[in-house]
């Protein structure tokens, strides 16, 4: 069985900060391997261990090379080889354009039975790239998922969430599932596997030699700081319980909420 | 882009917030359903111009249906719209590859600009606000925001199903806990860590009586400590709620959670540490321990 996990090497957007004019500098924030694509490569590496398969991570980077540390970091944590689409042109890549780049390198490395995700990058947040990724493979997807078992030969069976409770299904053919992040608890690299990364075989794949993109291109027209981040701010001494919840209950009132 | 706009329902009909954004752009308001009939009756009514309906097979998951959901959207491109549940994000973004359309979250407003399409919407976990602009085909990701308002029902085109192969739903359950609605709430709790115990919910479910209010939490307290149902936990990973009151008890107000309650007009935190995040992100914060405070407050409110 053969298992991709789509991992990005991205810094969380707590860590960037934005100037008044909503401008988000990212130099300060570091980028790692976020805790739901780790959690992603963990599922990846228990069930290959279960049906002695391959896990192949593939990441997409804006960056004319590959950043060692990205697929170091990501190597230690399980998978058996990278494939890496670098490219600075892919700098600020759109969500659809990554799904897309990520959906040809799926092709490229062939014979794949399953494609794992975490459900939510660390900095964009769109939750949207493995539904995308599947939707231009022409293959079911599947979000938000808790778990995923191997049932026979190269099916899982997998269960979500719905409004009212879950579903479990089983999918006896290639598809793409977007872990959430307590689906497993992923292992904390040891010494050992640091070291062995390091030797494991990483693959840069050309953009060029995935064809051209369909994905419509858009433009950025402007920034601003979110207004609505505009808190009154106002810290009522709890010194005195019960003066401050008299003064909490009286604005709750004016407020018309209580 | 005079182009007609594409709402996706999966399943459920709780897509007013859909339909109104729709309605602000010009051209035909198209709904693509795939859910029982009920869920297309309620479209079909909600203001929509037409209705294509899809009868997903019980013993499939909605999922398996993405490449009927293509082959309607693909001769018919337009502004796409979806909301965040599961099978939603999954047809949503079969229909955003088949167009090749860019995708944009936290969409706060939608305006045609003579060919092209304007939006502004939260990007990064909703740390900036971006205005783009986009000439083409364009997918916009927002939240539900609960059942639309009946109206008069246009007719209902059902198309044939055609389901991907090997896909099976081999199993259903319905959680035993109240089904949260945070979204319609007008006052939502808030619990975060700072609750030691679970069996200090109650302090919790007493001040939400006295305030008639939504009990809601942080991630870990649903995933990790499962204390609450996984539909209550608000965030970028969970609910967006707009209530008129967002009360935040012994919650350190990270980003994460923060953006799920952006919407709120009044934000109140209860809070030991005054250094918190929460602090900054509410108008008002009771700088105390919650259990003295919260017992203080449903009595204050019952009128004890
Ligand atoms: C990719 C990603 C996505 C995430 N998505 C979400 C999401 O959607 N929603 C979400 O909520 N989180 C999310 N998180 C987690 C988030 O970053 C925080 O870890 C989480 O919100 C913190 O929860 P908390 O405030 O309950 O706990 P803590 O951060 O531990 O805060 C507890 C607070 O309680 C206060 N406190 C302690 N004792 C008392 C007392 N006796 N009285 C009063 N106050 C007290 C403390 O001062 C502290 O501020 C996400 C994280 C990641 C990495």
């Amino acid at each position: 069985m053969r298992i991709v996990v789509a991992f990005k090497w991205a810094a969380d957007y707590q860590e960037a900060s934005v100037n008044g004019s909503g401008e988000v500098d990212w130099s300060r924030a570091r980028p790692v391997v976020s805790s739901y694509d780790a959690v992603a490569i963990e599922v990846a590496r228990q069930i290959a261990d279960a049906v002695s398969g391959e896990v192949i991570g593939l990441s997409v980077i804006g960056e004319p090379t590959v950043p060692s540390m990205a697929t170091k970091t990501a190597l230690a944590r399980g998978l058996d080889r990278v494939v890496v689409v670098a490219d600075e042109t892919l700098n600020n890549a759109s969500t659809t354009q990554t799904g897309e780049v990520l959906s040809r390198a799926i092709r490229q490395i062939g014979d794949v039975d399953l494609v794992l995700a975490g459900d939510s990058s660390i900095d964009v947040a769109a939750k949207m790239v493995s539904s995308i990724a599947a939707g231009f493979l022409g293959w079911p997807a599947f979000t938000d998922v808790g778990n995923v078992n191997v049932t026979h030969g190269s099916g899982v069976e997998l269960t979500r969430p719905t409004a009212v409770g879950s579903e479990t299904f089983t999918v006896t053919r290639p598809t793409v599932v977007a872990l959430t992040a307590d689906a497993v608890v992923a292992r904390v690299p040891g010494m050992k596997d640091i070291l062995a990364a390091g030797k494991k075989p990483v693959e840069q794949l050309s953009l060029a030699s995935l064809g051209d993109l369909e994905s419509v291109p858009y433009t950025v027209r402007g920034t601003s700081r979110p207004s609505h981040g505009a808190r009154l701010q106002k810290v009522i001494d709890a010194t005195d319980t019960s003066a401050a919840v008299k003064q909490l209950a009286g604005i709750l009132r004016d407020a018309g909420v209580s | 882009m005079a182009a007609d706009t594409w709402i996706i329902v999966a399943g459920q009909p709780g897509v007013k917030n859909l339909i109104e954004i729709a309605r602000g752009l010009t051209g035909q308001v198209r709904a693509l359903v795939v859910g029982t009939e009920d869920v297309a009756d309620t479209i079909a009514a909600a203001g929509v111009d037409e209705v294509v309906w899809v009868r997903p097979d019980p013993d499939i998951p909605l999922e398996a249906y993405a490449t009927t959901v293509q082959s309607v959207v693909q001769d018919n491109p337009g502004v796409l719209i979806g909301g965040r549940n599961p099978a939603e994000r999954v047809l949503f973004g079969a229909a955003v590859a088949t167009l090749g359309a860019p995708v944009f979250t936290g969409v706060s407003s939608v305006a045609a600009d003579g060919d092209d399409v304007v939006v502004k919407h939260a990007a990064f976990g909703g740390i900036t606000e971006q205005t783009v602009v986009i000439s083409g085909p364009v997918g916009l990701v927002v939240d539900g925001g609960g059942l639309p308002e009946p109206g008069i029902a246009v007719a209902i085109e059902e198309i044939a199903a055609e389901a991907m192969n090997d896909v099976r739903v081999v199993g259903r359950s319905e959680s035993t806990d109240e089904h949260a609605d945070l979204a319609s709430a007008a006052r939502v709790i808030g619990v975060g860590r700072g609750l030691k115990k679970e069996e200090d919910l109650a302090l919790i479910e007493e001040l939400a009586q006295a305030l008639k209010a939504e009990i809601g939490c942080t991630r870990p307290l649903a995933e990790g400590l499962d204390w609450l149902g996984r539909d209550r936990y608000i965030g970028i990973s969970g609910a967006h709620i707009a209530p008129k009151l967002y009360l935040a008890v012994g919650v350190s107000g990270q980003l994460q959670h923060i953006d799920g309650v952006r919407g709120a007009d009044l934000i109140v935190s209860i809070n030991s540490d005054p250094r918190a995040p929460m602090t900054a992100e509410a108008d008002y914060s009771l700088i105390g321990d919650l259990y003295k405070l919260v017992p203080a407050l449903t009595s204050a409110l019952s009128g004890r």
